[in-house]
């Protein structure tokens, strides 16, 4: 009841801030508003609204939106209404998230302070989201003539309690986001409101295949005026190598988070009305007056190989990934991964306490959600990354071993599914598949039986990059009857323990004293500094 | 005329609940497993002897141990704090949930068939809470995991 009567006040209080920027005649805007910040109270609620924000941004800083914002403390204007004052100030976003929109013109934030009946200050973020019909101005709280678009208003912890949609300098309608009124939605049934307030929050869209709710000539989801879509923005950077000849190659994308806003479409035409964030782009992709379409696109996800920040800001694990990049054998592994025209991404992520399906202690993990989330996840466990024992050689190891399981487990759900199933060096996936697929650790034993090669050549490559040449010389000068090529393939069977390939090779005693050596040498003496050049 | 009304009547008849039908057929059922999170054993009512293990009591991952691989669900909503559905204990006698033994009736390419296929077939983990004793319904998602 207590946070119920929290988030009514707060709730109110937004309400009413929007109220004040409906309905008030305002005065003029303070001339000299700096002139005035001087006196002794505008002053202190200045400094207690700045103390204010940046508190709640330290407290926050994981989020995009206030780790972005930087707000300028000097650009305070002030306007008195019904007795209260409300300080405005400007803000902008850190230039990266900027977002080019052929609909939107460039977002406008404003911090809006006032001081409420109980003589505390309340702060507000507002986003203000001139469409790119509306005409050209310096927008701000006190300024919405002739504006159209979006008006967002979050508070301090980052929520987004209140938005609103204007036309020509007017509010047309406004929603509260946890309780979407059902009449402002244009359903018929309060059952479909219901759902489609879920799928709102759920960032989804009415369910397509829900005889209740789509393609129905009686559609309760359907209907003319208009509604909210939620617009989901994904924040990629992609990297590329720039070569001193000028030519580029990608290599991957960072992912940075995401926003979620909720947009108001209008819908004059009163046709089908899909509630997604495809229509909200169909619409303006097919100018003024335009109509939904009942079936949305498919969404066209670019190939991604997404590294997580735990991933990028560990060095051993990301350099020697980087390293891994330049190795046509890994790019082998990725190109099948994605093949011509995949839409599923690999994400790499490090982790401490790793744990993978039950077992022990595992170095890495390979999770599919392929059917979930269209995503396969190679996660490395933080204590063996920055183990001073543990040699960037065996991290490229294992990072070479865990993406075949990512081609593994796509090739299986491609197969599955009835598509081509991509992976390197096996003409005919499906026999083998039905082949090992009987047998208990079936991945590692196909492994074994294909892979050994693959991975030793991977490591060869790689291995020059590792700035390791002094191990590498030292071996060749203290074990002269082992080839190199001997010592990549010993290591490419560490992680198949246990395999019946792995068993006949190590019943071989040379191979087991071999494996042993190498083993014990790279461990030993192989660079555990990672190379970031 | 009354006959010619009749038969239009019973065309149309016809033709909504066969359309009806094409579309209740988009929808697949939902597959109901269900979890004792006090003992980490399958409840007695549904099977006698099929052990499972359950990642700690409140844990985010539910194991099935299989023979040749594991079959794992984590709650839909990721976090500490997923939906529970509450439900009373003879709610489940209509859910038709499913057990160990009958994933057993699958040999491994089945198994991926049914779970991994592309369709919108909903998976829900019915667990008993050792906190309260009571029955909850939980979303889940199905992944698999190799080291």
């Amino acid at each position: 009841m207590k946070i119920n009567i929290v988030v009514f006040r707060r709730f109110f209080i937004l309400f009413t801030m929007l109220c004040a920027v409906l309905s008030c005649e305002y005065s003029e805007p303070h001339k000299d508003a700096l002139v005035e910040s001087e006196t002794m109270g505008s002053r202190r609620i200045v400094r207690q609204v700045k103390t204010l924000f940046e508190a709640q941004r330290l407290k926050q800083d994981s989020n995009i939106f206030k780790g972005n914002l930087t707000v300028d403390w000097q650009s305070l204007s002030m306007q008195t209404k019904d007795s209260t004052t409300y300080y405005v100030f400007e803000a902008q976003t850190v230039e990266k998230w900027q977002v080019e929109s052929s609909i939107l013109q460039d977002d406008i934030f404003n911090v809006i302070a006032f001081v409420n009946n109980n003589n505390e200050i309340e702060v507000s973020l507002l986003k203000i989201k001139p469409h790119k019909e509306s005409p050209v101005q310096d927008y701000s709280f006190f300024n919405l003539e002739s504006f159209g678009g979006m008006l967002y208003f979050y508070n301090l912890e980052g929520e987004l309690p209140l938005i609103a949609y204007w036309e020509d300098g007017q509010m047309v309608e406004s929603i509260e986001n946890e309780l979407i009124p059902k009449n402002k939605l244009h359903f018929s049934t309060a059952k479909c409101a219901q759902k489609v307030v879920r799928d709102l929050k759920l960032t989804s869209k009415c369910n397509s295949l829900d005889p209740d709710c789509d393609s129905n000539p009686l559609d309760p989801c359907r209907g003319g005026g208009g509604g909210y879509v939620p617009v989901v923005t994904y924040y990629y950077t992609d990297w590329y190598k720039i070569y001193s000849n000028g030519d580029s190659e990608y290599t991957y994308t960072q992912y940075n988070g995401s926003t979620t806003e909720y947009v108001y479409v209008s819908n004059p035409d009163g046709g089908n009305y899909s509630q997604s964030a495809y229509s909200y782009y169909n619409y303006y992709a097919s100018g003024s007056g335009g109509y939904y379409t009942n079936t949305a696109p498919e969404a066209v996800a670019p190939k991604r190989v997404i590294l997580d920040t735990t991933f990028q800001n560990n060095d051993k694990a990301n350099c020697t990934f980087e390293q891994l990049l330049e190795n046509s054998q890994l790019k082998r592994l990725l190109n099948d991964f994605f093949g011509e025209d995949a839409a599923y991404d690999l994400y790499f992520e490090v982790v401490p306490n790793l744990t993978c399906g039950n077992s022990g202690d595992p170095e890495g993990c390979t999770s599919n959600n392929l059917k979930s989330e269209g995503a396969v996840t190679i996660k490395i466990d933080q204590d063996y990354i920055n183990d001073v024992q543990t040699p960037t050689l065996f991290i490229a190891q294992t990072i070479i071993h865990e993406a075949i399981h990512a081609n593994m487990y796509l090739a299986i759900y491609n197969h599955v599914n009835g598509n081509l199933a991509n992976i390197p060096d096996v003409d005919d996936f499906p026999a083998i598949y039905e082949e090992y697929r009987v047998l208990n650790n079936w991945q590692h034993e196909f492994m074994a039986d294909h892979y050994i090669g693959l991975i030793a050549q991977g490591l060869q490559e790689v291995h020059l990059r590792l700035n390791d040449q002094i191990f590498i010389d030292d071996l060749v000068n203290s074990y002269p009857d082992l080839t190199l090529e001997a010592f990549y393939t010993n290591l490419a069977w560490i992680g198949l323990n246990g395999t019946q390939s792995q068993t006949t090779y190590l019943s071989n005693p040379d191979n087991l004293a071999n494996y042993s050596i190498c083993y014990e040498a790279a461990k030993s003496n192989s660079t555990k500094t990672p190379n970031c050049n | 005329m009354k006959k010619s009304i009749c038969l239009i009547i019973s065309i149309l008849f016809v033709m909504l609940s066969l359309s009806f039908m094409v579309r209740r057929s988009q929808i697949e059922q939902p597959l109901y497993f269900y979890f004792n999170a006090q003992d980490s054993l399958m409840s007695k009512k549904y099977s006698g002897y099929d052990k499972i293990t359950s990642k700690g009591i409140g844990s985010l991952k539910y194991i099935y141990l299989l023979e040749n691989d594991n079959i794992i669900f984590t709650p839909k909503e990721k976090g500490d704090n997923p939906k529970r559905l509450q439900i009373a204990s003879k709610d489940t006698l209509g859910f038709n949930v499913k057990t160990i033994k009958w994933l057993k009736n699958y040999n491994g390419i089945q198994r991926d068939s049914i779970f991994l296929r592309k369709g919108n077939r909903k998976y829900y983990v019915i667990e008993k809470q050792a906190s309260d004793n009571k029955l909850y319904m939980v979303e889940v998602v199905f992944m698999q995991e190799t080291e």
